[in-house]
């Protein structure tokens, strides 16, 4: 049953991402006007923002998933499994995220990079997340290191509230919400709004087609390395007795 | 450098990282399933 639900999610989810990515390029680069203020720099933002949203969704995936796990009656090895893969994508859009807001703020503030409150907890995020992956290749019993790993990801997704209220809690270089700011006058123009929806959707699809991949690739990794050790272990033991393996 | 020069680097660096990490996962997979076919073709938990 999961496994229909999931190849027929992958089935659905290719063709949806690049039929979506090819409308953000369409929307994004051509369709929607330059900003008065920011001019064609503002198209930074259709990749920057969906990244960064992007970044929070597999976070969150990781901490529901870690907690999944730690509770008893939902205990399952896939958790563990969808947990890792999730936060490997998040560090990934993070990473994006960084580097486009750079490439975003030199045109824009005329720096690559400031000690502003939303800059500095993101690199924070994706610090925590990379040390979470490290976590993760340390060798260990399987369940000790789900356990251990589980509890780092709930300790670091305390940082994602900070960085996405750091715009309101600290005076920050970085801009405020704009989308869903009541207070802003005039709000977003409505092809921006469209062309930042296209990015969010296409990254979004993105994101649940790599993290079915990057799941189906985990589960086959397991597989392997519990074959290639049971082979291992039949041949020492077929050296020490002296019957074939 | 120009506006655009940004843009397209920013956009550039997107397609760069996004086809990377899918080639990397696809290939990956495909050279494992070629190294060990499991019995049920790769099974989903």
């Amino acid at each position: 049953m999961t496994r229909r639900l999931v190849e027929g999610g992958t089935k659905v989810l290719g063709p949806l991402t690049l039929l979506s990515m090819g409308l953000l390029v369409v929307v994004g680069l051509f369709t929607s006007p330059p900003d008065v203020l920011q001019r064609d720099a503002v198209r930074l933002m259709y990749v920057h923002v969906p990244a960064a949203w992007v970044a929070y969704l597999a976070f969150g995936v990781t901490t529901l998933a870690s907690a999944l796990y730690l509770w008893k009656r939902t205990r399952s090895v896939a958790w563990d499994t969808v947990a890792g893969a999730s936060a490997e994508l998040g560090v990934m859009f993070t990473g994006l995220t960084l580097v486009l807001g750079s490439l975003w703020g030199y045109p824009v503030w005329g720096v690559w990079w400031a000690w502003d409150a939303r800059l500095v907890s993101t690199a924070v995020l994706f610090f925590l997340y990379l040390g979470y992956l490290a976590l993760r290749r340390i060798p260990a019993d399987p369940e000790v290191r789900a356990r251990r790993c589980a509890l780092a990801a709930l300790f670091a997704f305390v940082d994602v509230p900070v960085v996405h209220f750091s715009v309101e809690w600290w005076r920050t270089l970085h801009q405020g919400a704009s989308v869903f700011n009541p207070e802003l006058d005039p709000t977003i123009e409505g092809s921006m709004a469209l062309a930042l929806l296209a990015g969010v959707a296409a990254f979004t699809f993105t994101y649940l087609y790599l993290l079915e991949r990057r799941y189906r690739l985990a589960v086959l990794e397991e597989d392997v390395d519990e074959r290639l050790l049971a082979a291992a272990i039949a041949e020492r033991r077929a050296e020490v007795t002296g019957a074939p393996a | 450098m120009t506006d655009a020069a940004y843009v397209l680097g920013g956009w550039a660096v997107t397609a760069v990282v996004l086809g990377t990490y899918t080639a990397r996962v696809v290939l990956r997979t495909r050279r494992l399933r070629r190294l060990d076919p499991p019995p049920d073709g790769g099974r989903v938990r």
